[in-house]
């Protein structure tokens, strides 16, 4: 399980970078897309879940090898904030774009990204933005 | 004509979300600081901090945003680094529209009861709290300790049990009643059971008082020049006049249209809607939004039979549309009537009240009064025959809303007050046909420093076919020896609401530091 988490991390920082240059929705959405699924270490069909909050969940599912409906009531959060391990992912997801692409999403604005074509818009109307 | 007052159930209670969280300026790990790598970021600490918050009203929202009673204002987000600072600025973030605020709904994470507490130093507010792991120990026991009130929530099921009683007491607050004394201000011939010492009221529960003359009102029910008043010579006053008795007409009209049965002339009908109307006239007038009269007081003076009306259809109107509305100028039935009513969201309903049957095998003994309905009286001898701890209340002032203000109006007669003259205007009400139905009751006691309460089941009715004051109701109670006990404490007239209310009653009482006399 290591590797395969290891082998998923460097599939995105790959991903990260070819969304640097991305110039195309489509090819935006397909490479966002495949980072959240690598970052989150998702199979295709669980990107359907769509919600940041389903696909958290799908992920601790998958990287515990728990039953994703036990998930809820089993957060594995070390915070003692309430925040869960699913917004953990969700924030973290946010700032490694931010950095890399310069998306400028703030905390605000964040909280209103509650799904992945959410982002994948959000993230396309900052790489298609005509230079200044 | 719709009269500009302020009805205690449409009170709502104002709920402020605030959210107190800290943020680290730096990356390091210890005791208190938990994560790896960008999770002990400032970036994330404030995305968090934002995320939760965000849920934190949304739940707000969800939970308590769909409550009648509860307006839920604005959320307040107050952020601060790992130094921990109190700033005054943050302290007066806090506190905008403060005076508006009735209850601060807190989200403090994961530090935050020493921020509170300098903030209740300087505003001194009800706070509330989501159970979450040591804070809501943390929380409670720090403000309580210090005297401020703290509430804590295991879930939002047991808010509104915490709301409808700070709504209440807001209620209270915002109570000013128009009492209309003959002679003694304090208490009437009637009711010295009543609070003697309105000041300790006014100063316990926040009741205000606007004293008018009884004189003075029954002048203004005349329709003449509203300057010739003997009472108030030369002074224009609100006498009825053309364009009132128009209303007044319809209104009577109606009231008996809509009777099941009604056996009293229109004139005497108009007369007694004529004495609502100026009451609430006067009491949109003098910013009142509570009626008593001392009906004994009054009737001895012969004013009452001359003008051939009484003030129970008054009091049926009033309290019927949420203005509290006692008789007799008993102001503990009236401010109890005003805490239950605001309880449970329908109108109450007073009478005298005392016990029928200790055990179950004394015989029914109830006022001679109740006992002129034959055919009743001997039903509730017959069917209560076996049963004991039997308690009873009677007055001739029931109401259509009893199963809540925003029920259907139930079915009424109307039948006269006046055996002989067949006036004063009464509605009558069948309790027969809310047998089983739970009841609270409850009374302040005299020196408004003790509240009885007790709960009770509709067994029987009285009084809806005659005339008089013959109407009442028969419950069964947990404990006859306990309410007698307890009534006897607090006075005669102990007012009811319709639904079980019981458990609010005595968390109010504590709230206000009286002591609780129950009967549950």
């Amino acid at each position: 399980m290591r590797n395969e988490i290891a082998d998923a991390e460097a599939q995105a920082a790959a991903l990260l970078d070819q969304l640097q240059t991305a110039r195309a929705f489509p090819e935006i959405e397909r490479l966002l897309r495949a980072y959240v699924q690598a970052r989150f270490f998702l199979e295709e069909e669980d990107l359907a879940l769509e919600t940041f909050n389903a696909l958290g969940h799908m992920s601790i599912a998958r990287t515990t090898g728990m039953d994703p409906a036990s998930v809820l009531t089993a957060d594995l959060s070390v915070r003692c904030d309430s925040s869960s391990s699913v917004l953990t992912k969700k924030i973290l997801l946010i700032i490694a774009l931010n950095r890399a692409l310069n998306l400028e999403i703030s905390p605000e604005e964040a909280v209103g990204i509650t799904t992945l074509p959410a982002l994948i818009e959000r993230t396309a109307r900052v790489l298609l933005a005509p230079p200044c | 004509m719709e009269f500009n007052i302020k009805k205690g159930k449409d009170v709502k209670l104002n709920v402020r979300p605030v959210t107190v969280c800290v943020y680290h300026e730096y990356v390091f790990e210890g005791p208190c600081r938990f994560g790896t790598g960008d999770q002990l970021t400032k970036e994330f600490d404030i995305m968090n901090a934002h995320e939760l918050h965000n849920k934190f009203v949304e739940n707000a929202k969800a939970n308590l945003g769909n409550l009648d009673y509860v307006n839920l204002m604005d959320p307040i987000f107050i952020m601060r680094d790992e130094t921990f600072p109190v700033s005054d600025a943050d302290l007066k973030t806090m506190a905008e529209d403060v005076e508006e605020v009735d209850l601060y709904l807190m989200n403090i994470f994961p530090f935050g009861v020493d921020f509170l507490l300098e903030f209740q130093k300087r505003y001194n507010k009800p706070m509330a709290l989501l159970h979450f792991g040591s804070n809501d120990a943390i929380f409670v026991s720090a403000l309580t300790s210090r005297g401020y009130e703290a509430y804590c929530w295991f879930n939002y099921a047991q808010a509104p049990a915490t709301l409808k009683v700070l709504r209440a007491r807001k209620v209270l607050q915002h109570t000013r009643i128009l009492a209309v004394p003959r002679a003694n201000s304090n208490i009437s011939i009637s009711a010295p059971d009543s609070f003697y010492d309105h000041n300790a009221v006014t100063k316990r529960l926040g009741v205000e008082f606007c004293y008018y003359n009884m004189h003075e009102f029954l002048d203004q029910t005349q329709m003449v020049d509203p300057s010739s008043n003997p009472t108030l010579p030369g002074r224009k006053m609100d006498n009825i006049n053309e364009e009132d008795a128009k209303e007044i007409t319809a209104i009577a009209q109606k009231l008996m249209a809509g009777a099941e049965s009604v056996d009293i002339d229109e004139k005497f009908v108009f007369n007694s809607v004529k004495a609502n109307y100026l009451a609430k006239k006067l009491m949109a007038k003098l910013d009142c939004n509570a009626f008593t009269a001392p009906c004994p007081d009054m009737c001895a003076t012969r004013r009452l039979n001359e003008e051939q009306l009484t003030l129970c259809l008054n009091h049926s109107l009033n309290n019927e549309c949420g203005i509290c509305s006692a008789c007799e100028y008993d102001i503990s039935a009236l401010v109890s009537m005003i805490l239950l009513s605001n309880l449970s969201f329908s109108a109450p309903y007073m009478g005298n009240t005392s016990l029928a049957k200790m055990s179950a095998s004394d015989p029914v003994v109830t006022s001679p009064l109740l006992k002129k309905d034959k055919d009743g009286f001997e039903n509730v001898s017959k069917n209560l025959s076996e049963v004991g701890s039997i308690g009873y209340t009677f007055h001739a002032t029931p109401n259509r809303k009893l199963k809540g203000f925003d029920a259907e109006e139930s079915v009424y007669a109307l039948r006269p007050f006046a055996m002989g003259g067949r006036w004063g205007a009464t509605i009558r009400y069948d309790f027969n046909q809310d047998i089983g139905q739970t009841i609270t009751m409850c009374r302040f006691d005299p020196t408004c420093s003790k509240i009885f309460v007790a709960r009770g089941e509709i067994v029987a009715g009285a009084g809806y076919t005659i005339d008089n004051c013959t109407e009442g109701v028969y419950y069964k109670l947990s404990d006859g020896k306990k309410f007698f006990d307890g009534s006897l404490q607090v006075g005669n007239h102990i007012p009811l609401v319709y639904g079980d209310v019981y458990d609010l009653v005595v968390d109010f009482g504590k709230l206000m530091g009286l002591e609780v006399i129950e009967c549950a």
